[in-house]
């Protein structure tokens, strides 16, 4: 498991902390999901997690070890994963791997099995020999992952992996996510997909300029997902009879000529058939947000209005 | 720190293949000292051109004209002909034919003034023709020269392998120089100038050459043997009452044809402080660029980070590896020039010497290694950094001396004055690339070829320690501040 620890990261102090006192933990055998938007402090927290970055204040605990003070010990129980892998662009992909093996210890011999037994885990068989730069953004993610498996490491930090990804890559994400998590491994996923945070993640926190806003658990969430989710509903015309009814299925408001229902739980296309065999004419029925995404923006919205 | 991380960087660093190429290029140079240990032999260059002299009186401009073959034997019969063109239309011409002495005297009626001369001599079938301006008033009854020199070498009669030196001189009024004497000095590192009349030395200080009775007189210095080629020997004329009339110096090489063996440690300076003094900071910036300033601004660093090192230990090892190998390479550098030497001059270096000159050339790679880790942390991206590295090689590898020179005449100093020669001393302590130079100077108690007493200068072993150590260790120390407290 790992800790996060009042970790504050100031770059300028013009500009004020991109992070400030961001803490959390995650705990073995839990994906815990890392949401926020664009310059939310993410990647920050990330990269002080993992030790690249020094935090301003605040300390990680990688497995009890201090990432700052005891930070070989700590590293050897991290596995990272950046959003944009950034390795030697001109070294082959199992010399590369050979030489990061290195320093987890292993002699010539054994780095060069386990790395090209790695490369292979991750789909990367028969692509060993191409140079880094080479590789596609979804093939530098596997070579990324299978770098961060060198140690097979406690504790997992997935920095926007499944940004590019085609839809296998992202399946075998997912996959490879849910094998850690049963053999106990400590997960950090954080992602702009939210609905495979909102399938992956037994916990969900959500970061909002700099700071930790809120941290829900799967049932928290399943919860807030049970109470319906939004449909945009625009008709013909917009009469009392309708919103009478719509207000029966769950809350409603108007903009303009659509109607926006949400807490709605129940079939879309049943709506519509009701609505037509009341004589509305319905030009259109589409789900606006579901679960997750309703969250997250309810979240944004509470903590800073102006969104 | 985990040292086995840190051992395996270590390693991986110093066998990485830019390191690996930038030692084997500095080995490579040290051959370059090869040409250097070659024997000098000297070539004389000779003129078909008569020497003349002339003095002015109140009514006519006189001209003593001496013809001879290249051992300065008078040659009978070359006819000299001259002719003065004054600013106006006059023209002033007479023309004489040697006599069996070699000499010709031509008078030309002209009074004080600036004139074009142009002087035809004709021997044989051959002919020379020279011409240039001759101002007015020279002082009257001085003899001036204009084409010859007083002094020049001839080569010997006997033995071709030498020169002599000839004088062709007169006294006030055109009359043979009685009374004057010649006297030379043998010099290996002559003091600093500036010289009174070219000639650092007194009359007592020199030794005599002999006494002049005629116009023309050939001299046979005795030059001792097994003197290196940036030996100087000084002549000076003296007249009766022990004036210094007027003096020249010479290079041994100008009078001596016999291959001259450099010296082992004078060929080693040279290679050192000029050729690979030059290209050690060259390779320390490439190699701390290629092994950790690109890695560090592109990023790639942090997939090394993000492994179970320390950042101190990232840094240690990518900046101790960097600098062990030039070092060794440096060495081995010094060994390889110091097995040539001995193979090829017969002398190797003196011990503490190669021990000075490879603590010198650490420093200047530790020094630029450890600038270029630091500016790795204070610039943005490898396009600056590459940028600011070859400014930096540029202006401390070949602008420095012009700079310190224009500083020196902005102080008021002028080239070769005390001034300038403190001035560039001094700048060799700000400039780890002339850090070599310090030493030189320090060692050889001589700069630029002249002969001084370092410790006047502030050249002092403590000082060059302390220096060394500065610029060893304060670059290293600010990089790894930046490298272990800032992103």
């Amino acid at each position: 498991m790992f800790e996060i620890k009042a970790a504050t990261k100031v770059f300028s102090a013009k500009q004020g902390p991109a992070i400030s006192s961001v803490s959390f933990d995650v705990r073995n055998g839990e994906i815990v999901g890392f949401v926020g938007l664009n310059g939310a402090g993410k990647t920050t927290t990330i990269r002080i997690a993992v030790g690249v970055s020094l935090p301003t204040s605040g300390t990680v605990l990688i497995d009890g070890h201090d990432i700052t003070q005891e930070k070989p010990e700590a590293s050897k129980s991290i596995g990272w994963v950046p959003e944009i892998p950034n390795f030697e662009p001109n070294a082959k992909a199992w010399k590369l791997m050979r030489y990061l093996a290195g320093f987890y210890g292993m002699d010539g011999r054994e780095a060069t099995k386990e790395s090209k037994e790695l490369l292979a885990s991750v789909g990367l068989s028969g692509f060993e020999n191409r140079k880094f730069r080479t590789y596609s953004q979804g093939m530098k993610k596997r070579f990324a992952l299978a770098a961060s498996m060198l140690s097979n490491p406690q504790n997992f930090l997935f920095d926007e992996v499944l940004n590019g990804l085609d839809p296998e890559g992202i399946q075998f994400f997912r996959q490879l996510m849910m094998g850690q998590k049963k053999v106990k491994k400590a997960i950090l996923l954080s992602s702009h997909i939210l609905t495979e945070v909102e399938n992956l993640a037994d916990r969900v926190i959500f970061i909002h300029k700099g700071k930790v806003v809120k941290t829900t658990t799967r049932d928290e969430l399943a919860s807030y997902a049970s109470k319906g989710t939004t449909l945009r509903i625009q008709l013909q015309s917009v009469t009392d009879e309708a919103v009478s009814y719509l207000k029966t299925l769950g809350k409603v408001q108007l903009d303009g000529n659509a109607i926006v229902l949400s807490d709605f739980q129940g079939d879309s296309a049943q709506v519509n058939s009701e609505l037509v065999k009341r004589g509305f004419q319905v030009r259109e029925i589409k789900h606006e947000r579901t679960g997750l995404e309703e969250y997250f923006f309810d979240i944004i919205r509470s903590t800073d209005p102006a969104k | 720190m985990m040292i086995r991380p840190f051992l395996y960087d270590f390693r991986r660093t110093i066998t990485s293949k830019s390191v690996l190429i930038l030692t084997g290029i500095i080995l490579l140079i040290s051959l370059a000292i090869i040409p250097f240990t070659a024997p000098v032999v000297s070539s004389f260059g000779g003129s078909s051109s008569p020497d003349i002299l002339y003095y002015r009186d109140p009514g006519a401009y006189h001209f003593i004209v001496f013809s001879s073959d290249q051992y300065s034997q008078p040659v009978q019969g070359t006819e000299i002909s001259m002719k003065l063109s004054g600013t106006q239309t006059q023209t002033y011409a007479n023309s004489s034919t040697t006599n069996s002495a070699g000499y010709a005297f031509i008078t030309l009626s002209a009074p004080n003034g600036t004139y074009y001369w142009t002087v035809n001599a004709t021997r044989g079938g051959s002919s020379s023709s020279l011409s240039t301006y001759l101002y007015s008033s020279p002082p009257i009854g001085q003899p001036q020269f204009q084409y010859t020199s007083w002094i020049s070498t001839v080569q010997d009669r006997a033995n071709a392998s030498k020169s002599d030196v000839r004088t062709f001189y007169a006294g006030l009024y055109g009359a043979k120089p009685l009374g004057y004497s010649i006297r030379y000095k043998v010099a290996a590192t002559p003091p600093l100038p500036p010289y009174k009349d070219d000639t650092p030395y007194t009359e007592g200080q020199m030794d005599l050459l002999g006494n002049l009775t005629d116009y023309r007189q050939v001299f046979d210095p005795a030059i001792p043997n097994g003197l290196s080629e940036t030996t100087r020997v000084y002549f000076e004329l003296f007249a009766s009452n022990g004036t210094a009339v007027s003096g020249r110096q010479m290079f041994v090489t100008d009078l001596r044809h016999q291959q001259f063996r450099p010296e082992a440690t004078n060929v080693a300076s040279f290679f050192f402080s000029t050729i690979l003094s030059f290209f050690m900071p060259l390779a320390a910036i490439l190699g701390a660029y290629s092994s950790y300033g690109k890695d560090r601004l592109t990023g790639v660093l942090e997939s090394v980070l993000a492994r179970p090192i320390s950042r101190r230990g990232l840094a240690i090892s990518r900046f101790l590896s960097t600098l062990t190998a030039l070092a060794v390479a440096a060495i081995a550098s010094v060994g390889i020039v110091d097995l040539l030497l001995n193979q090829v001059l017969g002398s190797a270096l003196p011990q503490d010497y190669a021990l000075a000159i490879i603590s010198g050339l650490v420093v200047e790679v530790a020094a630029f290694t450890g600038l270029i880790f630091l500016l790795s942390h204070l610039v943005k991206s490898t396009g600056v950094l590459l940028g600011i590295s070859i400014v930096l090689f540029v202006v401390l590898d070949f602008f420095w001396g012009l700079i310190v020179f224009l500083l020196t005449l902005l102080l008021g100093g002028t080239s070769g004055s005390a001034v300038a020669v403190e001035a560039t001393l001094v700048s060799y302590y700000a400039n780890p690339a002339q850090f070599l130079q310090l030493i030189n100077v320090y060692v050889f108690q001589s700069s630029s070829g002249f002969a001084l007493q370092s410790s006047n200068y502030g050249v002092t072993l403590p000082a060059i320690i302390l220096d060394g150590l500065l610029w060893t260790i304060l670059p290293f120390l600010a990089f790894m501040y930046l490298a272990v407290k800032r992103d």
